[in-house]
């Protein structure tokens, strides 16, 4: 169970790096010579090292630890960052997303083997297979191998610093105290080691990196260490390690060597606290709490703000919260709803007789509160279902480097505001059509570098994809600065499509001409095959934004660039529905007044005066027919159907013979405009995701 | 809207002379005509879901760029008998009160010009009540145009609709 936990906590993070590292590598393709950058990838496979290791996972440690010596010669510069090494980079990031879906879906995970080859094929000889050591060029491991072959671990420690002090530098001690409660305490420190053994000399740690590395890791971490400035920023980096809560420094100063040595074991066999270690001048430890430095951290760029705000910073203040127990809230606030309509029709009846008259008034200011209260608990569930818009942009920029790789073209890719969040299945709906825009923008925008050249642009394309908020809406736009769409050959290959006529090509204005590409029939084949391989065309993405109330629009200037905005809604009016089949007719049904669905066994249909019932756990369903009750003929069919849906009908018990299910989605309630407003037992319409409406029932008003 | 996806909305062709312009379409072996600035769009027939409890001359919904739009037969609405679907079928959609609905016509003929003179006030015998509806007739060459207003049909339509809830809400009670 605890390792369960562990290994999704583990997921989540790995998820997150390789995020991460997935832009920072293309940021590094452009420029090779960002040190930062590739510091911040190594830590990240650092990162996932040290958790595989603590979960037993050896072969993510053996792929991470090969990319880390890979890194680290980069880091050194003994190799530089050449394309082949990227693309080995990215293969080894794909390996691990790979790895990381099988984790999640407990199956059987890739194996290291062809990964491996490519790497060794890279750097023959540096990837050595099965040792999850550290690097060489990593100080705290290097203080560790140092002390491998010896048993004896303490006196080599006190006589390493000894060494140090010997040398003139200054040591010093730096105590991390990690939340006692934190997940994964080992990986925790493991991070804090590698990070402070970015900017001083580890000279060693307690517990040391072997056992940390093992999972031996409690909630305090000792590291001795020296380096060039007072040791502030090693103070620094160690109080960003989300889960630090107070890190202290304290300058270690040699009161007589052979005394050291001595307290040193005694100091560093147990767990308490080796106070004895440095000496009785008492150096102002300056305290530290965990959740301030990262503000030392923003020049690690742009990416880090958005995440540590919410995951780190504000961890008193957001949880993370099952998709599943909110649409059960969702549900709940539906049939909340149903209820209080309800209790409003008594309040009308009781409010029309003489005597009961007060009682009546008074239900009906309850269920007037009722309302108030029940339809902000929805918006509030609502809210809760936002995401940020981030959480699909991610996985755009290695997108986007892959397919203009692939094309070969020069592309530099920016993401401007990715804080806007939007319904989950507002996001989800758009996820598709925003990578269709990205993948024409780079197939059809940006010209080849030299077309570019001769055209008196710069060699590398630009596509800029930013997200605002107006008014009730959240605006997306994909911007490119490529060949822009000429509507002259849109004209022309609508006709040539047989879309419309010359003559009728000939009348649009431009503007109207370039919205022939959302024409069916307008995507070409080359589009679908080559570079979105999904076989839709723009008409699928525009009918899919429909669908949830979104809406696109293009403009486009030939020679300057296109720029395509999609309007999307911040919230819908979504229900989850059962959608059933009756006579070839698709029919929601909120899933909030569907009690129970069943299969109807010939057995089980019992009649009271001749007419057809289901008795389910005691309770008597008459089973009536869905198409019978809409043509006011409830009978119909005698109760030979194949599957009954569990309902109530002002609030009697009801099953709903229908013909076939098809399933549960989330759709989007639309108005069905005035001529069908009153229509009993009709509650609304929506678009289902084939693209067919279907009416929504309101089962308590059926009959 | 503006998008011209359909050669039939062919309304750029014409002279600027007095007069109104007017869609022109088929219903049985008869011509009729509507405003064309009461025209958005005209479309070909697509698959429309029918509604239960609707009244009957409403043959469904249609899902037109994520809107669901009801669509109304105006065979039906006249008292026509049912046809068989044709490809000439259009569905001419149109905005009543901000409200997007469609009428299904047998087919469209071509956007006219007419001139004010030529429409002629409807006689009372051949429209009896429709009267609301129909603006007036107009003569094209040899042949009659019954020119409609649709925003009245929908109007109609509607109270027709009402009429037959009230009647439901009174049986069940």
């Amino acid at each position: 169970m605890e390792y369960t936990e562990d290994l999704s906590i583990f997921l989540e993070e790995v998820d997150e790096l390789l995020a991460n590292t997935e832009q920072n590598l293309v940021e590094l393709e452009k420029s090779p010579s960002g040190e930062a950058l590739i510091q911040e990838v190594f830590r990240a496979m650092h990162t996932i090292k040290g958790g595989a290791a603590t979960l037993g996972l050896q072969d993510g440690v053996e792929v991470t630890h090969a990319m880390e010596n890979i890194l680290d010669t980069i880091r050194s510069g003994e190799r530089a960052l050449t394309p082949d090494v990227t693309d080995l980079l990215f293969s080894v990031l794909d390996w691990l997303s790979s790895w990381k879906a099988a984790l999640e879906r407990r199956s059987a995970r890739p194996s290291t083997e062809s990964i491996m080859a490519k790497i060794q094929a890279v750097q023959p000889g540096a990837a050595k297979t099965g040792e999850p050591a550290g690097t060489s060029g990593e100080p705290a491991a290097q203080a560790r191998d140092s002390l491998e072959d010896s048993s004896d671990l303490e006196p080599i420690l006190a006589g390493q610093i000894s060494e140090v002090l010997d040398d003139g530098k200054p040591v010093y001690r730096l105590t991390v105290k990690l939340n006692p409660e934190a997940e994964l305490l080992s990986v925790r420190c493991f991070q804090v080691l590698v990070l402070v053994g970015e900017i001083a000399d580890v000279i060693e740690s307690v517990p040391s990196v072997d056992k940390v590395e093992a999972g031996e890791a409690s909630d305090k971490l000792d590291i001795y260490l020296t380096c060039s400035d007072d040791g502030v920023s090693a103070k620094k980096v160690a109080g960003s390690v989300q889960d630090v809560v107070q890190v202290s420094l304290v300058p270690y100063h040699r009161s007589g060597s052979k005394q050291t040595t001595g307290d040193s074991s005694g100091a560093v066999a147990g767990t308490g606290s080796p106070e004895e270690l440095h000496n009785t001048d008492e150096a102002p430890a300056t305290e530290q709490q965990g959740e301030q430095p990262h503000k030392g951290e923003q020049d690690n760029g742009p990416r880090r703000d958005g995440d540590s705000v919410v995951r780190t910073t504000n961890l008193g203040r957001t949880v993370r919260v099952n998709v599943a127990l909110l649409d059960l809230l969702l549900n709940l606030v539906g049939e909340l709803v149903i209820d209080r309509t309800r209790l409003s029709q008594l309040g009308l009846r009781l409010q029309a007789s003489k005597e009961t008259a007060v009682i009546g008034n008074e239900v009906a200011a309850l269920s007037a509160r009722l309302q108030r209260t029940s339809q902000e608990l929805q918006e509030g569930i609502m809210k809760a279902r936002l995401l940020p818009l981030r959480s699909i942009l991610s996985k755009f920029p290695r997108m986007v480097r892959d397919l203009s790789s692939r094309c070969g073209k020069l592309v530099d890719f920016e993401i401007r505001g990715e804080r806007p969040e939007l319904d989950k299945t507002v996001l989800e709906a758009i996820d598709d059509p925003l990578i269709h825009i990205l993948r024409n923008a780079i197939d059809h925008g940006i010209e080849m570098p030299d077309e570019r050249r001769t055209r008196g642009k710069p060699e590398r394309g630009k596509i800029t994809l930013s997200a605002w908020y107006q008014e009730n809406q959240v605006l997306i736009q994909v911007k490119d600065d490529g060949a822009g769409i000429d509507p002259d050959r849109v004209r022309e290959s609508a006709v040539n499509k047989g879309l419309i006529t010359r003559e009728a090509a000939a009348r649009l204005s431009d503007r109207e001409a370039l919205e022939l590409i959302f024409t069916p029939g307008f995507s070409t084949a080359r589009t679908a095959t080559e570079v979105s391989g999904r076989g839709v065309g723009l008409d699928v993405v525009r009918s899919n934004l429909e669908r949830i109330n979104g809406h696109i629009e293009i403009k486009s200037q030939a020679g300057i660039g296109t720029s395509v905005i999609l309007r999307l809604p911040l919230t819908l009016a979504i229900v989850r529905a059962l959608l059933v089949e009756c006579s070839g007719i698709t029919y929601a049904i909120p899933t909030s007044s569907v009690e129970e669905v069943l299969v109807v066994q010939r057995e089980d249909i019992k009649t009271i005066k001749g007419k057809a019932a289901l008795t389910v756990r005691g309770s008597v369903f008459p089973l009536v027919s869905l198409e019978g009750c809409l043509k006011d003929d409830p009978w119909m069919g005698n109760g030979n159907f194949k599957y009954a849906v569990l309902t109530r009908s002002h609030d009697e018990p009801l099953a709903l013979g229908v013909d076939g299910l098809i399933g549960e989605e989330e759709i989007v309630v639309k108005e069905l405009g005035r001529i069908l407003s009153r229509l009993k037992g009709i509650g609304g319409a929506t678009i289902l995701p084939q693209g067919d409406p279907a009416v929504i029932l309101d089962t308590n008003s059926l009959l | 809207m503006s998008t011209n996806q359909n050669p039939e909305k062919d309304i750029t062709n014409s002279d600027t002379s007095h007069g109104r312009q007017i869609v022109a379409f088929c219903l049985g072996a008869e011509t009729y005509g509507v405003d064309i600035q009461k025209v958005r769009e005209i479309i070909p027939i697509q698959k429309i879901v029918p509604v239960p409890r609707a009244p009957d001359f409403v043959e469904g919904i249609i899902n037109l760029r994520g809107k669901v739009i009801p669509v109304l037969d105006l065979r039906k609405h006249f008292g026509f008998e049912k046809k068989q679907a044709t490809p000439e079928q259009r569905i001419v959609l149109t905005e009543a009160d901000g409200e997007g609905i469609g009428v299904i016509v047998d087919s469209v003929s071509s956007v006219l010009r007419i001139s004010d003179d030529s429409v002629e006030p409807p006689a009372s015998v051949i429209t009896g009540d429709e009267i609301d509806y129909i603006q007036g007739i107009a003569k094209v060459n040899d042949s009659l145009i019954v020119l409609l207003d649709l925003t009245r049909i929908i109007s109609d339509a509607e109270k027709r609709t009402l009429k037959q809830v009230d009647l439901a809400s009174a049986v069940v009670r």
